[in-house]
């Protein structure tokens, strides 16, 4: 009898849970891809291949993030000692040829990173999604094996965002994004991001791998990939000063 | 007064005994006014142009933009757009000499054509008011202005990214509320002005299609504001300020940068003119003194035969003054040839050293001659003046001398 209740209450348990995921909402969704993709601090090694044409540059990177600040180096022979601070909206390059710092603001920041895909708009957006768009859920599809929920985010009001509308498709089980398209304003595609390659680091699942695709330029992809990530991680309060960067 | 004829009529005759020496200096001051007057003429001619490559393709008389828009205004700060109103344009309309006006709404995008991508500023525009404000129109090399879609760009521009007429491509921007947006057209024109600015980095859109994609409804960057004529931008502009409220900020056309690095060149250009005037005076001087020198011996002559020193200080003086005459009228002369000659065929200098807009000048084509009366008023004076004033002291010395010092030849 004891087991008969037992194996009810499992049953009860495994029907709440399965009801309770396709009753999930968007903004549900959105808050656990946000639990698991956005860092509030962390210490990244990655590195990053650039391909335009026939053309492949590749990079690589070391980045401490703490909240809305992030120092990253450039590791990689031609680009060594090179660094970006983002200080809140503000963003730094330190060429270390030069000794100089450059601040990057107003129309270069549409550019793309060291000639990559993604802008320096786009490593800048470092708010969680949730704060960012209003979701909804337009679908469910299977993805790369994977079962996804399709979302469809429209920029809040005043949210300063480079692209007005991103359908995303997010793991239905692991809440992290497989697939993303990101469009303008006036609803051209201009970018795609496919996440290739996804592991489970310090209990949350978080893409490796990921690949940019430029919608409006043929033949320009970027590939970013994590070597290493550790999360929550302490970092001294001068590590985003104009000094560290100099030093 | 019979002396006075006198000295005159034995100038000439010295003049005409040494035909050489009056010819050579006379031909000292004469290549120096040529050289000058060409190159005043050369030089306003560029200034000229370069006014009207400024006024007639990009800048206009009078420009009128929010207070804030101005300040920022090499960022394109979409957040600091206007309205501009009913009230305004008709204020506008009322300034005297006011001939047409233009809005514009200019934003920095990137050019792609599918493969590359350039930064341009894109600039919306309606044709019809934007014909009559500036000549960009007449500049067409292939096609024309859009009507409601399409893109319009410099023929340069477009061969750098190999595009022609008829291709389409994509601009990449962000809208007022800094989301990106794109604007895909069909490319219905191509332009070759002398504005290397226009031709290299501007792309014309349609105002409302610009609106539209940036989210700005009915605003627009700058209303530019032309007259018939450019010397009444001054005037023009203080009575736009009376009727604008605060915000509004109406600039005329010599407060503009260009205008401004314009006139750092001319202030350049004029020191080299200075620097030719004062090596023409120079030669003027030199030629001077060295006759003097020359005629120790014949002032000791003239003054043993009973002319007095203030006499011989006037003869020489006379003599200087009249071949400083014959030198820069024959001068002037041939300043005038050589300014017919260069506003007839101009020098096109792109031959030589290729475009010019490379050196940081705006113009393209050949440039000619300007006419200044005022160069050779001044220029005729200056001589004239050098000639005089260099003779008087070198005659002082020379009739000073002792008659018999003088004929024995010890005066050098």
């Amino acid at each position: 009898m004891k087991i008969l209740k037992t194996l009810l209450l499992f049953s009860f348990a495994a029907v709440f849970a399965a009801v309770s995921l396709a009753s999930m909402s968007a903004e549900e969704i959105v808050r656990r891809r946000d639990e698991n993709e956005h860092l509030e601090s962390a210490h990244v090694i990655a590195n990053m291949i650039i391909i335009s044409r026939s053309r492949e540059t590749e990079k690589t990177m070391e980045t401490l993030i703490s909240g809305d600040n992030s120092l990253t180096e450039f590791t990689n022979p031609r680009d060594r000692g090179t660094r970006f601070l983002k200080r809140g909206q503000d963003l730094f390059l330190f060429f270390p040829d030069a000794e100089d710092i450059v601040r990057i603001s107003g129309h270069m920041l549409n550019q793309g990173m060291m000639g990559s895909d993604w802008s320096y708009r786009d490593i800048m957006e470092s708010d969680k999604f949730i704060d960012l768009y209003d979701y909804e859920i337009t679908g469910r599809e299977e993805f790369e094996g994977r079962e996804c929920y399709i979302l469809e985010g429209t920029a809040k009001e005043g949210a300063d965002v480079s692209y007005y509308r991103r359908i995303s498709w997010i793991d239905s089980e692991r809440f992290i994004c497989l697939k993303e398209e990101l469009y303008a304003r006036g609803g051209r595609l201009l970018k795609e991001y496919f996440v290739t390659e996804t592991r489970e680091i310090q209990g949350r699942w978080y893409p490796v791998r990921a690949v940019m695709e430029n919608r409006v330029r043929a033949d320009s992809r970027t590939v970013f990939e994590v070597e290493s990530i550790d999360f929550d991680i302490d970092i001294p309060e001068d590590t985003f000063t104009i000094e560290r960067l100099r030093r | 007064m019979k002396n006075r004829i006198f000295l005159i009529r034995l100038a000439l005759r010295n003049m005409m005994r040494r035909k050489n020496r009056t010819f050579l200096t006379a031909a000292v001051i004469s290549a120096a006014i040529l050289v000058y007057l060409s190159l005043d003429s050369h030089l306003a001619s560029m200034d000229e142009i370069s006014y009207d490559n400024i006024l007639n393709f990009s800048s206009s008389h009078i420009q009128l933009t929010t207070e804030a828009y101005w300040k920022d205004k090499d960022e394109f700060p979409l957040e600091h757009l206007m309205t501009p109103g009913e009230d305004l344009l008709e204020a506008v309309s009322r300034t005297e000499g006011f001939k047409a006006l233009s809005p514009r709404l200019d934003f920095v995008a990137r050019l792609n054509d599918g493969i590359d991508e350039l930064p341009v500023i894109a600039r919306g525009i309606e044709p019809a008011k934007e014909k009559e404000v500036f000549l960009v129109e007449e500049y067409f090399v292939e096609g024309g202005f859009f009507e409601e879609e399409g893109i319009v760009m410099g023929a340069e521009l477009a061969s750098l990214m190999n595009l022609a007429a008829g291709d389409y491509v994509t601009l990449i921007f962000r809208t007022r509320h800094e989301h990106f947006n794109t604007i895909d057209a069909e490319i219905t024109g191509l332009l070759h002005t002398p504005n290397p600015e226009v031709n290299e980095n501007i792309v014309y859109v349609p105002l409302e299609a610009a609106r539209r994609a940036l989210d700005t409804e009915n605003m627009v960057s700058h209303i530019m504001v032309r007259l018939s004529d450019r010397k009444l931008a001054a005037r023009a502009v203080s009575y736009i300020s009376e009727q604008l409220n605060e915000e509004i900020k109406a600039t005329p056309w010599h407060e503009l940068e260009a205008v401004a690095v314009n006139q750092a060149k001319n202030a350049g250009n004029n020191l080299i003119l200075l620097i030719i005037l004062l090596i023409a005076g120079l030669g003027i001087i030199n030629s001077v003194i060295l006759s003097a020198l020359e005629r120790v011996h014949e002032t000791g002559m003239m003054k043993a035969m009973g002319l007095e020193e203030k006499d011989l200080v006037k003869l020489f003086v006379t003599e200087s003054a009249a071949i400083a005459v014959i030198g820069a009228a024959a001068g002037c002369l041939m300043g005038a040839i050589a300014i017919m000659f260069l506003r007839r065929y101009g020098i096109d200098y792109t031959t030589f050293f290729g475009d010019l807009s490379q050196y940081g000048i705006p113009m393209i084509g050949p440039i000619y001659g300007a006419w200044s009366p005022k160069s050779f008023i001044l220029v005729f004076v200056f001589s004239v003046s050098v000639a005089v004033i260099s003779s008087i002291f070198p005659s002082r010395w020379a009739a000073r001398k002792e008659p018999v010092e003088a004929l024995q030849g010890k005066g050098h």
